[in-house]
């Protein structure tokens, strides 16, 4: 089961709309809200998202991850902000020592 | 196998190369299959894999009966899954002329019918000239096994009969009447077969009849070779056509409705699927699957088609058609016999199969039939030549089953419509292709996935279509893509030699979504015009359930997006909609946003775009062109299926390797064969990165996306490639000018050479890439770290940048990007592009390039090698391009100079969009737009529609024709009026019968049968089995049973079909009379006047009372009722008598009508002078007219209105001279055997009007006269009522985003909303979830319960004002209501039994003091949809008053009443005695003091929380639960005050005042009201409510009630008791006989003086059963005519209901005693309790001038085997009546009466005649002479009739005996009964 930390939860929706400057998503966002389908992000922002996470949460497997979702079909290669936001929880434990830079 | 079947004798026929001219195009196509009622449904379908194969629907078969899936009984069916057409098989016949009633017989036929017209119009073919109708051929595969009609014919003539035979040796006991009945019910399930319908069962009539209403004269006939009946149908066609037989034809088959035999035969054979699923060439095929369908062709010699302009979907190069002859079985299909039709087709062509790239393979997805297919396919096609496989199989059999005679036709039609669009169409359910096809030995593929159909062969496009039948007859058709070498542009539209004016659709796709774009000068302006768009939307789109609206997305999209302007100061808002709902949906959230000046921009994901800072005006315009890495599996191929011109592109490319030595094509890799083997899928794939591959990938898609750009006027500023990319941009600057083919093919092979020569060689250098996410100076000095031969190579983003290097450096780089924590990717490519490590490799560019023209670029291009423009010498140009490759692309530099350079629009002109990516993270928080043409994970056409949604918003200018030019798009006039979307009128549409009804009986039929045969005796005695009258629910009436299951779908068309037979049975004798007996009825239509007859006032008598006396004659308007109940005082209805002498001066009055069609029309009546003589003729022409136009209708079906008497009998309307010589023969019976009519000649004439004319020269003086006083005449004019709602003005942009804020229980969702100025709500009411409503109905249930068969709910008039408050407490949260100003209810908001969808719309109106002021109205959108138009008014509207705070109380006015006495009304008993209001409404406890002025009365205020069933305690902004009480006592004052009209409904209301809030539950208030009468028509109350300490709390100021008078039996309709008896007791005809207690006699005179509509609904819901109501609610008939159609069920049930209960005892409510009509539209009496009664009543009804009496009989059936009554009233008769109505030996017996009473008992012989003929059943069939009257017993006041002519010969047993009439006259009312006695008691001689 996924377990959605809400701190975090909000975190990252805060980092989603500094990233998404103009654009707008009318719909609510939510764990079940897809990046890439729902929120028409390109893989490159999921390196720009990854890359502003890391600056607050410290150092996570993000290339793995890509890489991972990368790999899976074109019909599946997506994320949604609750898987995004389990994988920081789950990685940030194992990575807090340094803590943020 | 494969050495007897493949190459070894492989028969591979050559190209002829003598070109052959003698090609025959298709153009015009339609079709009907399972899921698709036309070709664009059909191609949808199958373009989108839809599956329409389904379980039969109900009416199909009954699955129950016959399907057995384990096959143990070998006479079902195994497999119940088919093809079926279902509601799909449909038919409006009015359109061709066809009379309704004909529909019947072979459903095939009508369908034909329907599609040989859309393919002719598809064909521009919709108005022949005659010399090419006379040499139109028709020719239809139709199969002549057991097809549906002829199945039913056999059921209704054969099988009926020997069930019946069967029955009677089982049970000899059963008497003729019993088996009579058993017949009877078993034919009533079978949808009907008579003179009509039977020519339909003749199979060559699908061709006749098409023939005959198209007028075609060249061959018509139908072929028969089973499956492959339309291929041969083509063939023959084909011959016709070239040997110069005929010039066009019509060619296809049809196959609608698979009886359940031929499924059981296929089953026998085993060659159904047991899987029940049709597998087409894979592994688990197991067996076909049948199915329904009809498709058609239009079919011309290539070169005639080609002069007249025709579009053409395909060429027939060629067919062959050749039998099996002797092989293992005549059904096992064989190899030799399948390989002979197709090598006789390509012979016949001069064509090479090797040229085919398409199959359409018949695939039966039998095993055998598949394999041997694919042997014959190989033999003549040769086995693999190459790697790849070079032709598509499929089956569109895979999609909607196995069509039988229309199965090659399905597949002709697919595929010219793959050739039309260039599309390689999808088959289903291959997962796995079956081995023994070895398919890898053969050129073929199984092509599961819709591709573009890329094509590099200097052949054009070439497919073949098997079709092999049942029997062994194999045909192979073989169709080529037409060019005209115009491809590119839109298919050439129909003009020179075309004969219709229809537009010629294209059939093209529709887009998943488009791109409309709103302009307006100012912000404001945009605003208004999304407004008007959303008006629009709501008035085109009124309702969830109702019809489809009249244009669709991408009309609309089209007309929006025609009118944008060029100019550049205008605001635009572009919006991308998948759906109309979508775009109102989106609508609204962009004026939401719009609305707050703060929103700079919009630019939402789901496609919502504005700037009110558009850049495109300013800033310049790049295009980006990706390179490698862009190109991805399938991209832009939805794109190459809506624009040829970007298919083209990979057209040319495959060209350029056409036949070269690699042996692939782009298109092999680009659009990959579907792959069944994870190896097939990696060929492609890793082919798509390889080097050459990815290059030319990325070059075509490319100048793909740049065509489309440019087409859609997009005019770039400056180029920009990204690596690769930049050979895109030097080509599209004109740079590399490879402008010719010749040149691009040079290239493109110098370039692949050279990569081909570096692979042998190991030329090209390797790398290994990283894309690492971080800035270029961390990148490179990570390269600079890891050391050795690694490069930046890719400066892309802030985000991005490419280090390429060797294995051995980038592993050495790859542990610092993780030691730093970057994200990073590996690149799945290897070419270590833009490093030192590539520049060997480059330097040979030059060597290719040298060959290549290098020019000046015609537009600034940049390059990302120096970010700065291209250099414009030619040799610098060359070492820049060779360079390139050789140093870094410097992309983030490059895109930074252009901003700095003005550029603010980058569109990226290439497949998948990273570029954009690159430039949002390069130009983060500056203003700029960045938008690619192609992303992967949208489709191609929604990603160009967002592209011009963004670029649009921007301001940018485009030319948006080209998204619509090849999309045929209707204008839509979205700036006109809301609501005047037209409708075309036609007729409804008949459901054809397509199913195998199941021949059945009733359960208690059944149930009946059962007891006899346990020996149980049958209940002959009379006291109940059943007992308790309530336990007859228990068993639903039999009609219902039968309506249910089978019969479903036979039963509404049938029923209706039988009720207008009864009413034609009525009307018919009625019109006699009203013609000969005095002709006061009707009045007749003005001259000239278009309206039917029946449309004006008739003026009939009408009896208020049920006494005997003398009929007090009011005159009562029937069809226009007086007065709408909301504007009262202007009821016409009280002018004249209708006795009084004929030379009344004419009298004009005026009234409001609400008409039957809810029009507010005024309607000004006036009696007429009587007519002179003069206009005699004029007169009975337009009489004869009436009534022979009436005639026709009754006879054929048509509306009346539809009868223009010029058109053609036998052209225009299909009347036949059968059906002509019935008609003018019944004429004849009905005036009479007037001199001077010939038959003979009346009967040859081509229209009515020429009838008309000789019936008027012949009639002379016999013509009838009309009516001596004139007829009241009806002029309609518009009403000047205030018109209100839609015309609005602007609406100023209110600046809040919230959501309004509410919960009111009764206002639903809102739809629209501009805080502080308006809200719109829209909610459904249905008593299921209101209940409050189930309270307030009028009368208790019709059932025995009150969940069953509710009364007519009627919304109370305070709820509608709470509905009203909470809008303006909606609209103005933060006030209070405290109070309504002028409240005007214009019409009643009822129930019968479905939800009514109200629109609620609050507008703030004014501020006045401290009180807001917001102007409410309610409209009905459910009752807007039945009437087809927007009504002009309101149901209801209203002022709302908001305050701040309630208002000091003033002292109440009123005084109590003067001479105030209590009431007769008593506390507990208030509402069961008086009023009809359930618990939830009975608010008012005690009437305490009552006087002449006025009234007190006690109120309670009661809970709410059962007022819905979905929410338990709702909060009420008004309490109107008390204001109805309020309302109600002015009820109980009337009900004890007033002797008439006491019946009253609230109306008006001038204003209520509040002056505090609702007070909880249970408190006790004081009402007291002053009371005063208005006219006759009004009570206006003033009511004052105070609290128990005398303060005043609520005020009703001029609260106005209607008054109702209803007839006196109508009040207890409404009251809450269940026993109501509406009509009256009439002993007096049957007065003289023994056992009169066996019989009944009732009467009913329903007159209702206003909303005669209203009252009628009321009525329904208390006396009818379900199934009644349905057929209530089916009546078309003038509103007269259902009035007294339930006045006669209502006396009927009635009479029924005394004489169950005196004979058995039984208590039966009217809803248990149902009323049906046999097939002549005699009344027969049914319900469930008739099982328990040994004998069923028999009954007949009449009516006259709104009596209606009905006379009911319970004898035994040998004392009474018949029963029968008429009426008629007496008056003047006019002169010829005596010679129509009766014969000369009648006359001589009336003659021979005393002259005073001859009169009368000319009557009385009259109405014994029809009393005679109605007991008979059949009604007089051949007019007056039918029977005749032979004696007159003046004492005993008894007429003796004999049968006479047909009815005679039609009861030889009867035809002897005299049959005797009772007769009575009361007042002038005659009336005639007749139990079957015969005379042969009393002599028949007259008597004095």
């Amino acid at each position: 089961m996924m377990v959605i930390d809400e701190q975090v939860l909000a975190d990252i929706l805060g980092l989603m709309s500094q990233l998404a400057g103009d654009w707008e998503y009318s719909g609510a966002i939510g764990p079940e809200t897809r990046l890439l389908g729902d929120l028409g992000m390109e893989s490159l922002d999921l390196v720009v998202l990854g890359t502003m996470i890391q600056h607050r949460y410290g150092r996570l497997p993000f290339a793995e991850y890509l890489a991972e979702i990368g790999q899976r079909p074109v019909e599946e290669r997506d994320v949604t902000v609750g898987e995004l936001v389990a994988y920081v929880c789950h990685h940030r434990g194992r990575t807090m020592a340094g803590g943020p830079r | 196998m494969s050495d007897r079947n493949g190459a070894g004798n492989a028969t591979v026929l050559g190209e002829n190369h003598e070109i052959r001219h003698d090609g025959i195009a298709i153009i015009g196509m339609s079709c009907l299959f399972p899921g698709a009622p036309n070709v664009d449904a059909y191609w949808r379908n199958i373009l989108a894999k839809v599956n329409a194969i389904t379980d039969p629907p109900p009416e199909a078969w009954d699955t129950d009966v016959y399907y057995d899936p384990d096959f143990i009984d070998k006479d079902k069916v195994y497999c119940k899954k088919g093809g079926y057409l279902g509601n799909l098989a449909s038919f409006d016949p009015l359109p061709h002329g066809i009379p309704p009633f004909s529909v019947g017989g072979e459903p095939d036929q009508w369908l034909a019918l329907q599609l040989a017209r859309d393919a002719m119009a598809d064909a521009g073919c919709t108005d022949l000239p005659e010399e090419i109708r006379q040499r139109t051929a028709v020719i239809l595969g139709k199969g002549t096994y057991l097809n549906g009609g002829n199945a039913l014919a056999v059921e209704h003539g054969l099988i009926i009969g020997q069930t019946l035979e069967i029955i009677k040796r089982l049970n000899p006991e059963f008497t003729g009447a019993q088996l009579e009945l058993l017949r009877q019910e078993m034919k009533e399930v079978l949808p009907p077969i008579g003179p009509e319908t039977v020519p339909g069962l003749i199979p060559n009539i699908i061709v006749g009849r098409i023939a005959n209403r198209l007028d075609l004269m060249g061959p018509t006939y139908t072929v028969d070779a089973a499956c492959a009946s339309s291929l041969v149908a083509v063939h023959q066609a084909m011959r016709d056509l070239r040997n110069g037989e005929c010039d066009l034809a019509l060619v296809g088959g049809a196959q609608v409705w698979m009886p359940v035999p031929a499924l059981n035969v296929f089953c026998q054979l085993g060659a159904l699927s047991r899987r029940q699923q049709i597998r087409p060439f894979d592994k688990d095929a197991d067996g076909t699957i049948l199915g329904e369908g009809v498709g058609m062709v239009v079919l011309k010699r290539l070169t005639d088609a080609e002069r007249d302009g025709d579009r053409i979907y395909a060429v027939i190069k060629g067919a062959g058609v050749a039998s099996d002859g002797r092989g293992v079985s005549v059904m096992a299909p064989r190899v030799e016999g399948e390989v002979l039709a197709l090598q006789r087709a390509y012979e016949a062509a001069g064509i090479s199969p090797r040229s085919v790239g398409l199959i359409e393979a018949h695939g039966t997805a039998t095993p055998v039939g598949d394999v041997v297919e694919v042997q014959a396919l190989t033999r003549v096609f040769g086995q693999r030549d190459g790697e790849l496989p070079t032709c598509a199989v499929g089956t569109v059999k895979s999609m909607i089953s196995h069509t039988i005679p229309a199965a090659g036709v399905a597949g002709l039609i697919k595929t010219a419509l793959a050739l039309y669009h260039k599309v390689l169409p999808p088959t289903l359910n291959c997962d796995e292709p079956n081995p023994k096809l070895e398919l890898e030995k053969t050129p073929f593929y199984i092509n599961t996935e819709t591709r573009p159909w890329i094509h590099g062969e200097s052949t054009p496009r070439r497919a073949g279509v098997n079709a092999f039948g049942f029997g062994g007859i194999n045909a192979h058709v073989i169709l080529e893509e037409y060019s005209n070498h115009e491809s590119v542009s839109p298919p050439a539209r129909p003009s020179s030699g075309n004969h219709g004016t229809s537009p010629v659709l294209n059939h093209l796709p529709p887009w998943d979504s488009e791109v409309c774009i709103l302009e307006g000068a100012t912000r404001g302006d945009l605003v208004e015009q999304a407004d008007r768009l959303v008006r629009f939307l709501d008035s085109a789109i009124p309702s969830e359930n109702s019809a489809e609206p009249a244009f669709s997305l991408t009309d609309l999209a089209a007309s929006l997006n025609q009118g944008l302007s060029q100019g550049n100061n205008t605001c635009r808002l572009a919006l991308v909609a998948t759906s109309l709902k979508d775009l109102r949906q989106k609508l609204d959230r962009a004026m939401k946003r719009l609305s707050d000046p703060g929103c700079r921009r919009i630019k939402d994901v789901s496609g919502i775009y504005f700037n009110a800072e558009p850049l495109g005006r300013d800033g310049r315009l790049a295009f980006l062109f990706p390179g490698e890495g862009s190109q991805y599996p399938n991209m832009l191929a939805d794109l190459c299926i809506h624009f040829p011109e970007v298919r083209e592109c990979f057209d040319r490319c495959d060209r350029i390797f056409a036949g070269h030595a690699r042996g692939y094509g782009l298109s092999d890799i680009v659009f990959p064969r579907p792959a069944f083997s994870d190896d097939q899928r990696q060929w492609a794939e890793s082919r798509l990165m390889r080097m050459d591959s990815a290059v030319e990938a990325v070059l075509t898609g490319n100048l793909a996306m740049v065509t489309l750009l440019q087409r859609l006027g997009l005019r770039p500023d400056v180029l920009v490639g990204h690596s690769t990319g930049e050979y895109s941009a030097m080509i599209a600057a004109g740079i590399l000018d490879l402008d010719t083919e010749e040149r691009l093919t040079s290239f493109s092979r110098s370039l692949n050479r050279y990569y081909q020569d570096s692979v042998a060689h190991d030329g090209v250098p390797r790398a290994m890439l990283l894309a690492i996410g971080a800035e270029r100076e961390q990148v490179a000095a990570i390269a600079q770290e890891a050391g050795g031969e690694i490069f930046l190579a890719m400066d892309n983003c802030p985000h991005q940048a490419i280090l390429v290097g060797t294995r051995e450096a980038a592993e050495r780089a790859l542990e610092i990007v993780r030691r730093e924590g970057l994200i990073y990717e590996q690149l799945t490519f290897d070419r270590a592009y833009h490093t030192q490590l590539f520049a060997p490799y480059a330097d040979h560019l030059h060597r290719i390039l040298a060959d290549i023209p290098i020019r000046q670029p015609h537009l600034p291009i940049y390059s990302c090698t120096t970010a700065a423009a291209y250099p414009t010498d030619p040799s610098e140009i060359r070492s820049l391009i060779v360079e390139h490759w050789a140093r870094p692309v410097e992309f983030r530099r490059t895109i930074e100079s252009l901003y700095k350079q003005g550029v603010r629009i980058f569109v990226e002109a290439g497949p998948r969009g990273n570029l954009s990516t690159f430039v949002e993270d390069i130009l983060r928080g500056q203003p700029f737009c960045a938008v690619p043409a192609n992303v992967q994970r949208r489709s191609g056409v929604a990603q160009l529609n967002h592209l011009v949604g963004m670029l649009a918003a921007h301001g940018v200018n485009l030319d948006l024709s080209y998204l619509f030019e090849r999309r045929d798009p209707q204008r839509v006039d979205w700036g006109a009026t809301p609501g005047t979307v037209k409708r075309v009128r036609s007729g409804e549409k008949i459901v054809l019968h397509t199913g195998w009804p199941l021949l059945k009986l009733p359960d208690d039929i059944n149930q009946r049968l059962q007891r006899e045969r346990n020996g149980q005796p049958s209940p002959l005695a009379p006291l109940p089995i059943l007992g308790e009258g309530n336990q007859l629910s228990d068993s639903a009436p039999h009609f219902q049973t039968l309506g249910e299951g089978q019969g479903v779908r036979a039963a509404p068309s049938a029923m209706e079909a039988y009720f207008q037979t009864m009413d034609q049975f009525l009307s018919a004798q009625e019109q006699i009379m009203q013609a000969y007996f005095g002709g006061l009825g009707d009045p007749l239509p003005e001259p000239g006047g278009d309206e039917p007859w029946w449309e004006h006032s008739v003026t009939v008598s009408g009896n208020g009372h049920d006494t005997g006396a003398a009929p007090v004659e009011d005159t009562v308007t029937w069809d226009a009722q007086a007065g709408d109940y909301a504007r009262p005082g202007n009821g016409a209805n009280h002018g004249h008598s209708d006795n009084e002498p004929a030379h009344e001066t004419p009298v004009s009055t005026v009234g409001h009508d609400r008409l039957s069609d809810g029009r507010e029309e005024a309607v000004v009546r006036s009696i007429t002078e009587p007519v002179p003589n003069s206009n005699g003729a004029l007169e009975s022409r337009a009489h004869i007219t009436r009534q022979l136009l009436g005639l026709v209708s009754e006879r054929t079906g048509y509306p009346v209105e539809m009868l223009d008497p010029r058109l053609d009998l036998e052209g225009d309307l299909g009347i036949d001279s059968i059906k002509r010589v019935e008609i003018l023969g019944s004429y004849r019976q009905q005036v009479g055997n007037v001199d001077g009519l010939n038959l003979e000649e009346l009967t040859t004439q081509r229209t009515l009007e020429q009838i008309i004319d000789l019936l008027v020269a012949g009639s002379g003086e016999q013509a009838p006269t009309p009516d001596p006083r004139g007829g009241a005449q009806s002029v309609r004019t518009r009403s000047p009522l205030p018109i209100l709602g839609e015309g609005h003005g602007v609406r100023a942009a209110i600046p809040n985003t919230n959501a309004p804020n509410y919960d009111f229980p009764l206002l639903g969702d809102v739809t629209s909303w501009t805080p502080g100025e308006e809200l719109i709500t829209k909610r459904t009411f249905d008593i299921t979830e209101d209940l409050y409503l189930r309270h307030h109905t009028l009368g208790p249930s019709a059932g025995t319960d009150d969940d069953e068969l509710p009364a007519l709910a009627v919304m109370p008039l305070t709820m509608s004002l709470e509905i009203l408050a909470e809008a303006a407490s909606a609209l103005v949260p933060d006030r209070i209501v405290v109070g309504l100003r002028d409240v005007l209810a214009y019409r009643w908001i009822a129930w019968d039994d479905k939800p009514q969808t109200l629109r609620i719309t609050a507008r703030y109106r004014t501020r006045s003091g401290s009180n807001d002021h917001v102007v409410v109205e309610i409209r009905n959108l459910t009752e807007d949809a039945e009437t087809g138009e927007s009504l002009k008014s309101p149901v209801i509207e209203a002022t709302v008053v908001l305050s701040g705070g309630y208002s000091e109380p003033p002292g109440s006015r009123l005084p109590h009443p003067e001479g105030g006495q209590p009431s007769r009304w008593q506390a507990g008993r208030l509402y069961p005695d008086v009023m009809f209001h359930g618990p939830s409404w009975q608010g008012v406890t005690a009437i305490d003091r009552t006087g002449t002025q006025g009234i007190v009365a006690t109120l309670r205020t009661l809970p709410v929380d059962g007022f819905f069933r979905s929410m338990s305690d709702p909060h009420f902004v008004l309490d109107p639960v008390v204001l109805d009480a309020a309302g109600q006592v002015i009820g109980f004052w009337t009900m004890e005050h007033l002797a008439s009209g006491k019946v009253i409904f609230p109306f008006r209301v001038a204003a209520l005042d509040l002056y505090g809030p609702s007070r909880a539950a249970g408190e006790d208030l004081t009402c007291v009201a002053a009371i005063e009468l208005l006219g006759d028509q009004l009570v206006r109350s003033d009511i004052d409510v105070m609290t128990t300490d005398g303060q005043l709390w609520m005020r009703l100021t001029g609260w106005e009630d209607k008054r109702f008078e209803l007839p006196a039996g109508f009040i207890s309709l409404i009251q809450a008791s269940r026993d109501v008896e509406i009509s009256s007791s009439w002993p007096e005809p049957i007065a003289g006989i023994p056992y009169r207690e066996r019989l009944q006699c009732r009467r009913l005179t329903a007159t209702f003086p206003s909303d005669q509509g209203f009252w009628k609904r009321v009525w329904a819901q208390r006396v009818l059963s379900r199934r009644e109501r349905d057929q209530f609610r089916q009546l078309h008939t003038p509103e007269r005519r259902q009035i007294e159609w339930l006045a006669a069920r209502t006396a009927a049930k009635e009479a029924v209901q005394q004489l169950a209960k005196a004979r058995y005892g039984l208590d039966l409510l009217h809803s248990d005693i149902e009323i049906y009509p046999d097939e002549h539209g005699r009344p027969l009496v049914g319900g469930a309790w008739t099982g328990a009664l040994d004998t069923v009543p028999l009954i007949s009804v009449a009516h006259s001038r709104g009596v209606a009496v009905a006379f009911a009989s319970l004898e035994d059936r040998e004392r009474c085997p018949r029963v029968g009554i008429d009426i008629e009233y007496l008056r003047p008769r006019p002169a010829g009546f005596d010679e129509v109505a009766f014969t000369i030996s009648e006359r001589e017996v009336i003659a021979s009466l005393p002259a005073d009473s001859r009169e009368e008992w000319l009557l009385r012989c009259w109405c014994a005649k029809e009393a005679v003929a109605k007991a008979l059943g059949t009604g007089l069939i051949e007019g007056p002479r039918s029977v005749a009257v032979v004696a007159v017993d003046l004492a005993g006041e008894r007429v003796a009739i004999r049968l006479a002519g047909e009815l005679a010969r039609r009861h030889p047993d009867l035809s002897t005996a005299s049959i005797v009439a009772r007769t009575v006259r009361q007042g002038d009312l005659i009336a005639a009964t007749t139990l079957w006695e015969t005379a042969d008691e009393w002599p028949p001689v007259l008597t004095d």
